[in-house]
């Protein structure tokens, strides 16, 4: 590693042992970083290297559950979908209801070892059919008519996480976009990785090296706003250290969804403290000719998943994460005439893990229904995050909730 | 006492200079793009009031309101003969209607906010909006809040106390603090406490005892699901009350009155105005007093207090330039100004940018409206600004953009709005410049308070290490994400 992305100190170990070099005054000056400020006397608790941590997987625009997990059993699913049906003999049959899309097959060796849970039907009352809204929704476990200043997992960190600016992350999101997940009501370390610059010093990193020489602000609210920049600059240069030293121990698809698994998989095996992370990948939204469209997206899905499972074991943190994916909606149980689905109600949900008890939950969803009718979901998307606070994280539900939902007893 | 008069006298003529108007620019409006701080410049103070606030302009419809009010009148005529479960499914429709034309609006008047002639008017509505709370949550109809925002509109050319009485008779605040469960025999003190404490006179400028007589005085007031208010007798306390001293049969409009005989009716305005447009620290009563005085002699008249604030020598003062930080929607609204975008038409990039960064369309934490100031910053929303301001620097990738989106970009285009990201001329122009000249060129262009040196030595290191289009990206979001940006 060059000098120059070094130069900045991230932790107070570096700082003391980099200060005989000059950059001792940077101590004294009104842009310093808080673990430089902070009392020196303040203790630094140890890391605590065995914390559950929860990956969540967006897929955005809407996912097919009925494609994704297939009911071949039923006469129904064929006769809404004359052309969109998978036939049996194409499935990763797993029993004698139903099997995973074609290009699912390490899912399903995923699931046949346990590894892998469906949560099916998965929906809420009154359902809401704008993207944008339902994902709303989604992210910050509301009502269907209400509307919530912060997301679910934000309110979790409400709950559980307290920490000073310069301790790591709580929650981190791949991408450049700060999920409505994470919006809380206190001030919490979060963060979102700049993907766009490859492995070349991101921005952020240079602006960090430049603040060293910075002015002093001319105001208040300048130096301020100087003081919590470089805070997220520190945590920015101390990931991105993180991610280029990473050796992984297996090898992932070269896909956009296994890039962003992998460097969460760098994250957690850094031991950085991380409790949530959050990737997203998009193109769900198939109107049309979704066949050769959601075939590619089932095989990234399925190859990042498992590669980045298998990595986790590995490197022997397999008992320490969970990983779940989410969309916004299923689609539309009757196809359209464009070769595609519309926007529709529930779908299943995929939770994976070392530590499941069991791998089918909720009922499968009855589709005895007319043309273009939607699937009325029999498992309320708040009870699959009420167990994961409750049974995962260790807290209570109801804290970030508002109220108690069934546990569904995967964990 | 003279010199405390002498800072609300307008700023002399001598003083009307580029930074003057550069000041004036970004705290009127959100930016300070040369061509907007020209135009500003060369009106002067008192020629830029009256070119921005002579005449209204409201918002047109947004396409998923019009005619929401007939389909709403339909279902409205159906619910009288529905059976419960049909009664259930039509209000589930209006719901949704409701919904989708929230994200609706709010993209509209992003675009709308966003004309800069329309900048100042919609900064001071959205002041307005700050101070008379009403939100998303708990108004429970789009067409509500947008005919709120009219309301305000149409009022700002008139008195103060007008205002007043109209909005809180409005569909929107009638059901926000729940005056339609206020009546006689019942009182529901929400709306009155709220008129005393966050519209009108602030704390400890009433007792307990004016709240209850007001809230029975403000009895009578009902919303229907079409959003019309009307008031009926039998529901209202036509009784003798005692507020502030004085005695009558005072009905809402009485409240109103009385309350503007207070003498903290007449700070409590411009000192929420300072707050807003000069200060997170806001002036004391002893500052704001010369002012308050003015205001009350013009008969509270807003256009009054707009053009005395906005000419002062107070509102000059080198004090108060460049160091306010910009609220998510100064921020947003600004940098399209700043580099000459337009609104993305997707809810998903801009309401939800909006609300990741922590102002999200009618939706204040609470009634007393947004803290502002430092608030508006930490490890998140510096997060959430850092991804708004990349994913300006990308051309809009198709294939990631939903149906609806598209849709959306089309109509957009059609309309001749079609510079969505930062064009390659604008990136390949920031990597061509060297790192001097682009700091002291990007610092005066966007910086309220310039600061070439500290840019430069970010972009030096940018140079050292990268080029190309890359190097454009990387300069751009430099400056855009640097803490001088966050500051107006």
């Amino acid at each position: 590693m060059s000098d120059s992305l070094n130069q900045f100190p991230t932790t107070r170990r570096e700082f003391l042992r980099q200060s005989a070099g000059g950059l001792g005054l940077i101590a004294f000056s009104s842009v310093a970083p808080a673990f430089l400020t902070s009392s020196v006397a303040a203790k630094i608790p140890d890391a605590e290297k065995d914390r559950s941590i929860l990956v969540l997987i967006q897929l955005a625009g809407g996912n097919d559950g009925l494609n994704t997990v297939v009911p071949f059993e039923n006469d129904h699913y064929y006769r809404l979908r004359p052309k969109l049906a998978l036939q049996k003999n194409d499935l990763h049959v797993v029993n004698d209801q139903f099997g995973f899309h074609p290009n699912c097959g390490e899912l399903a060796n995923l699931y046949r070892d346990g590894h892998l849970a469906v949560v099916q039907n998965v929906g809420y009352p009154n359902p809401n059919r704008s993207h944008f809204r339902s994902m709303e929704i989604w992210e910050t476990a509301s009502k269907s008519d209400e509307y919530l200043t912060s997301g679910w997992m934000g309110r979790f960190f409400d709950n559980c996480c307290s920490g000073t600016p310069n301790d790591d992350p709580v929650g981190l999101s791949v991408g450049n976009e700060l999920p409505d997940a994470f919006v809380a009501e206190n001030d919490h370390n979060i963060f979102s990785l700049d993907t766009s610059q490859g492995r070349k010093p991101s921005v952020g990193e240079n602006m960090l090296d430049a603040m060293q020489t910075a002015p002093p602000a001319s105001n208040d609210n300048a130096s301020f706003l100087q003081h919590t920049l470089m805070n997220a600059l520190v945590t920015e240069r101390r990931v991105q250290k993180r991610l280029r030293r990473y050796k992984p121990m297996t090898e992932y698809p070269s896909t956009g969804l296994a890039r962003k698994l992998k460097s969460v998989a760098a994250l957690i095996a850094s031991g950085q403290e991380t409790r949530v992370y959050f990737v997203s990948i998009g193109g769900f939204d198939t109107h049309a000719n979704q066949l050769q469209r959601h075939r590619q997206l089932m095989a990234q899905l399925s190859g990042a998943m498992a590669a980045f499972q298998k990595d986790l074991e590995a490197h022997n943190l397999q008992d320490q994460v969970l990983t779940m994916t989410f969309s916004e909606f299923g689609r539309r149980p009757s196809e359209n005439v464009s070769g595609g689905t519309d926007h529709g109600t529930a779908a299943p949900l995929f939770v994976m893990g070392s530590k499941l008890k069991g791998s089918l939950f909720g009922s499968a969803p009855d589709l005895n229904l007319k043309k273009n009718k939607d699937m009325t979901y029999s498992t309320d998307f708040r009870s699959v995050y009420s167990s994961v606070i409750k049974k995962w994280f260790q807290t209570n539900p109801e804290a970030v909730l508002g109220k108690a939902f069934d546990d569904i007893g995967f964990i | 006492m003279s010199a405390l008069n002498e800072s609300w006298s307008p700023l002399p003529d001598s003083e009307w200079n580029r930074e003057t108007a550069k000041h004036l620019a970004a705290r009127l409006g959100f930016s300070i793009n040369p061509a907007i701080v020209n135009r500003i410049e060369s009106l002067g103070p008192s020629g830029t009031l009256k070119k921005y606030f002579s005449s209204i302009r409201l918002q047109p419809v947004p396409d998923k309101l019009s005619g929401m009010g007939i389909s709403m009148l339909d279902m409205q005529r159906q619910m009288k003969e529905a059976s419960p479960e049909e009664k259930r499914e039509i209000r589930q429709s209006i719901q949704k209607q409701n919904r989708r034309s929230y994200q609706d609006y709010a993209v509209d008047w992003y675009q709308f906010a966003r004309e800069p002639r329309n900048s100042a008017q919609e900064k001071l509505v959205l002041f307005f909006q700050d101070v008379w709370v009403v939100a998303v949550q708990g108004t429970r109809s789009t067409s509500a809040l947008f005919d709120y925002q009219n309301l305000i509109r149409r009022n700002l050319g008139k008195a103060y106390p007008d205002m007043c009485k109209e909005l809180a008779v409005s569909a929107a605040m009638v059901r926000y603090l729940n005056l339609g469960q206020n009546r006689k025999g019942s009182p529901n003190e929400n709306f009155a406490r709220e008129l005393f404490e966050l519209f009108c006179l602030g704390e400890g400028n009433y007792s307990e005892k004016d709240i209850k007589e007001a809230a029975r005085a403000t009895t009578g007031y009902t919303v229907n699901q079409l959003d019309e208010v009307r008031f009926f007798k039998k529901r209202h306390d036509g009784g003798r009350k005692t507020i502030f001293g004085k005695s009558g049969n005072f009905d809402l409009n009485g409240v109103v009155d009385l309350v503007f005989q207070q003498p903290a009716a007449a700070r409590f305005l411009p000192k929420e105005m300072a707050r807003f447009y000069l200060s997170d620290n806001g002036l004391s009563d002893e500052e704001i007093q010369p002012l308050a005085d003015i205001w009350k002699a013009s008969g509270y008249s807003i256009p009054k207090l707009l053009v005395t604030f906005f000419t002062s020598r107070k509102f000059y003062d080198p004090a108060y330039r460049g160091n306010m930080i910009k609220s998510p929607v100064q921020f947003y609204l600004g940098m399209l100004q700043d580099l000459d975008l337009d609104v993305f038409p997707s809810p998903r990039r801009c309401v939800n940018q909006l609300r990741t960064m922590g102002q999200q369309f009618f939706n204040p934490p609470n009634v007393r409206g947004w803290v502002g100031g430092r608030h508006w910053i930490n490890s998140a929303t510096l997060t959430a600004r850092r991804g708004l301001v990349q994913s300006l620097m990308y051309p809009v990738n198709k294939q990631k953009l939903n149906a609806d989106e598209e849709r959306a970009l089309e109509r957009a285009q059609e309309r001749g709005k079609t510079a969505f990201t930062l064009s390659e001329a604008q990136i390949n122009s920031m990597a061509s410049m060297d790192s001097s000249q682009l700091a002291k060129s990007l610092s005066a262009r966007f910086y309220s308070n310039p600061d070439p040196a500290s840019l430069e030595a970010v972009l030096q290191k940018l140079h050292a290490t990268q080029n190309g289009r890359q190097l454009g990206v990387s300069c751009a979001v430099a400056a855009l994400t640097s803490p001088a940006y966050h500051l107006c």
